[in-house]
């Protein structure tokens, strides 16, 4: 390699780090000129940030465990049961909005616990055993809600947490903000968030420095369960009502796709926060703009799974650059 | 049948010549060009000139390929056979020779094993062909997989050499007399066999004839009736024992450490059968012992990293209760294992990240990792450990292997360990940082740590260690202190109670 090779700062490195902000940029761009009246208007970013933020919380959540190199796939059912115990404990147990939300936070976290322990202390693969949870999961919600919504009235300021807006951005977009700022800090500036990532990288070498590998690899799980929890109630505030089944199709998969195509970018290589919330923009954007180009609404599904696969791609070419292997 | 490849730098001249039919050990130290030798025959490494002939077929060694290789009869089985565990003992058979097949590709299972019988019974191995590998015994899996490399033969003796590389690391003593016992049917049938070990009393007990290699030198092919153990080993190290030219001047400990910062106590354990070794501030003691002696187990039992069944490890004289890394790393206790790339690499992550994994908690200061400080220690330890990189944020993997194990040394040596355990720290490391590794692992005991330091190479140990204890059938077979650490005696301890415990 020459010096010229070496140096950080070279436009190769530069197009590798922002280039995915750049695409996003340029795909907004391309629709607020071809699709003017629709896509460049406020009231349609304030329904963009507004519904999309359960994704990015989705999203933020199954990044902990990823890190440390295990996957969460029962985020989906996690926020739909936590969608569902929230409107229930209001509409059904008549709890006040605060214990109802502080409930099903800990409804989350304790799913998240479980999985933890299955996978850390059991030492289970982790991609099966979450399966497997998702599934008890929605058979659980299915068992309580007869498959149909839970309805009732909820407290104004219940809902208005998620449909309200503070000087003109939708709330959620500011939970959204908190969450991932403090995911930030956590993975950036905290021992913890060094450790999951050595974790991810070589776990018997992570326990030979004196890691406490299953402890670590649970509290992510358990972060990762608080913080779907906090999308699914989000998602009620939002609908209403208790939806039984936000499903693999429609959370899972594009969390986990934004997760992937955001560790292409700002940290090449490394799972990061900025990155995931740039790869949900960036696939939300385009799959509503081609919506609203007139495009069939199964684009949707080959666009998330095209972005999934062009990401994991680029990532592992650029990792075998990076390693040199 | 003659072999002769002079030319490379690993290997210089060597000839050799096998007879059809008869059991030729292979034998030298680590770097006396056995492996290259083992390497020019199988077509995976080019020697310079020389040539190889096999029963009719003469090949140019620097032209040598896989599959000339293949055709001119060469057929190795290596240490780890590469055998799939969880297929039986016929799909193993067939793999990479062909399926027996019918219409449209079906596996005619019946002919399958009717054949499988026919080439197990030529063997001796006694296994149904349905047996799943995983269930056969250690010596009899080893037979499947010479079986596999055999079987297009229908001939035993039709010209084929077949190359054994170390088939017994990894067996039990039982299973070696097993295998030993195939293996002389099998050349009594007329197969010819190189048969590479590290083990003198069994190449004694199985060879007809016994070739000793010594810097990239044909040290002599002996009859194995001429030879018995101590003059192998004589030829294997040659006369002139390595000098110590590095070694630091003598030191002028007690005998016994008076008093030891760490002390292993009858530790029973995986290999071990009872082990005691007390080293004090300062020492560096070097552990030497054969694959499997338990060596490994040694260290980390002090490391919390393997629990012994029945022992302590004392640390000041007082017993502490070690159940995780975490828990010896508070002891000050630290350990470079042996397998880098498995257990001490962060490959994808940045030398900074590397060389603080041990310390993490130190730069969490204020509510917020120090990133400034920890990358002024990184700056420090890359000067001060003369790791070539230029950039601390480069992944791990981008470095040289000698450079990725001073990272790794580095990140344990700033913690001014009280006890550092070092297993095999220079393997597979260039020249140049071995030596400066050296100098790493003297300092680090000038400042007192000490230093229990295992390796192969008992040159190494001789050059560096105060002291050396050998271990063999799972217990201390002997010690050797500065200046009488002799390379050759550590040999004949580490071999010979091997025969002892047999």
């Amino acid at each position: 390699m020459t010096d010229a090779a070496k140096r950080p700062s070279r436009p190769v490195d530069l197009a590798e780090r922002f280039g995915l902000l750049a695409v996003l940029v340029a795909v907004v761009a391309t629709f607020a000129v071809t699709q003017t009246d629709t896509f460049w208007s406020k009231a349609f970013f304030r329904n963009v940030g507004g519904n999309e933020s359960v994704l990015a919380i989705a999203a933020l959540g199954v990044l902990l465990p990823l890190i440390a190199g295990n996957i969460d796939l029962s985020v989906g059912a996690n926020v739909g049961i936590c969608s569902i115990a929230s409107a229930a404990a209001i509409t059904r147990f008549h709890a006040g909005w605060g214990s109802a939300i502080i409930v099903t936070i800990m409804l989350g976290a304790g799913i998240g616990f479980v999985n933890g322990v299955v996978v850390s202390r059991l030492r289970t693969n982790s991609f099966i055993s979450t399966l497997g949870t998702a599934t008890i999961i929605a058979g659980t919600v299915q068992w309580y809600t007869k498959g149909r919504s839970v309805l009732g009235t909820f407290p104004r300021t219940f809902t208005h947490l998620a449909i309200g807006t503070w000087w003109g951005v939708p709330r959620p977009v500011y939970y959204v903000a908190v969450i991932a700022a403090v995911l930030w800090y956590l993975l950036d500036h905290t021992p913890f968030g060094r450790y999951l990532y050595s974790i991810g990288s070589n776990r018997e070498a992570a326990r030979l420095v004196g890691l406490r590998v299953d402890r670590l690899e649970l509290g992510a799980f358990v972060m990762a369960g608080a913080i779907a929890a906090i999308a699914g109630v989000l998602q009620t505030a939002r609908q209403g009502n208790g939806a039984p089944q936000p499903s693999v199709a429609t959370l899972v998969l594009p969390a986990l796709a934004a997760v992937f195509v955001g560790a292409t970018v700002y940290q090449p290589g490394r799972f990061n926060v900025w990155g995931t919330l740039t790869a949900v923009a960036f696939v939300r954007f385009l799959v509503y703009g081609l919506e609203l180009s007139g495009v069939a609404p199964w684009v949707e599904q080959v666009v998330t799974g095209g972005a999934l696969v062009v990401a994991v791609v680029a990532s592992s070419l650029l990792s075998r650059r990076r390693t040199g292997g | 049948m003659s072999k002769g490849y002079p030319g490379t730098r690993a290997l210089d001249g060597v000839s050799l010549a096998i007879a059809p039919g008869e059991i030729h050990a292979l034998l030298g130290g680590n770097g006396s060009g056995k492996s290259t030798l083992i390497k020019i025959l199988a077509g995976v490494v080019r020697a310079d000139r020389g040539t190889i002939a096999c029963g009719p077929v003469r090949v140019a060694a620097n032209a040598m390929t896989p599959a000339l290789a293949r055709r001119a009869g060469l057929r190795f089985v290596h240490q780890d056979p590469g055998l799939f565990p969880e297929l039986t003992v016929a799909e193993n058979l067939s793999i990479g020779h062909g399926f027996i097949t019918g219409p449209i590709w079906r596996i005619r299972w019946h002919r399958l094993h009717e054949w499988a019988h026919t080439v197990d019974e030529r063997f001796g191995i006694d296994a149904d062909p349905r047996t799943l590998v995983r269930d056969l015994s250690p010596a009899r899996r080893t037979m499947v997989a010479i079986a596999r490399a055999l079987q297009d033969q229908d001939d035993p003796g039709a010209a084929s050499v077949l190359v054994l590389d170390e088939p017994t690391a990894a067996l039990p003593d039982r299973e070696v007399q097993l295998l030993h016992d195939a293996l002389r049917r099998y050349a009594a049938a007329g197969q010819t066999i190189v048969y590479v070990s590290h083990r003198l009393d069994e190449v004694l007990a199985v060879a007809d004839r016994v070739s000793v290699l010594r810097d990239g030198h044909l040290v002599a092919t002996e009859p194995v009736a001429a030879l018995d153990q101590p003059t192998v080993i004589q030829m294997i190290l040659g006369r002139d024992v390595p000098a110590t030219t590095t070694a630091r001047a003598a030191t002028t400990l007690p005998l016994d450490p008076v008093d030891p910062v760490i002390e292993w106590r009858g530790i029973v354990g995986g290999p071990l059968r009872g082990v005691d070794l007390a080293v004090a501030p300062g020492e560096i003691v070097g552990v030497a012992g054969l694959l499997g002696s338990g060596r490994t187990e040694l260290l980390r039992s002090a490391f919390g990293a393997f629990a012994p069944d029945a022992g302590r490890v004392a640390i000041d004289g007082r017993p502490v209760r070690l159940d995780t890394p975490a828990d010896a790393m508070d002891l000050d206790i630290a350990y470079v294992p042996e397998n880098r790339h498995a257990d001490a690499a962060f490959a994808d992550l940045a030398v900074r990240i590397n060389l603080s994994a041990a310390q993490v908690p130190r730069y969490w200061q204020g509510l917020r990792l120090r990133h400034r400080a920890e990358r002024a220690d990184a700056a420090d330890s890359i000067a001060g450990y003369n790791i070539a990189t230029d950039d601390d944020r480069r992944a791990l993997a981008t470095l040289s292997g000698g450079n990725q194990q001073k990272v790794v040394l580095a990140r344990w040596l700033r913690r001014a360990p009280r006890v550092l355990l070092l297993d095999e720290p220079t393997q597979g490391v260039d020249v140049g940082a071995r030596a400066e590794i050296h100098d790493l692992i003297r300092e680090a005991a000038a400042k007192g740590s000490a230093v229990v330091m295992v390796s192969s190479d008992f040159g190494e140990l001789a050059a560096l260690a105060d002291r050396v204890v050998a271990l063999a059938g799972g217990r201390v077979s002997g010690e050797l202190r500065r200046p009488d650490i002799d390379p050759r005696r550590l040999t004949e301890l580490v071999y010979a109670t091997a025969e002892v415990a047999r």
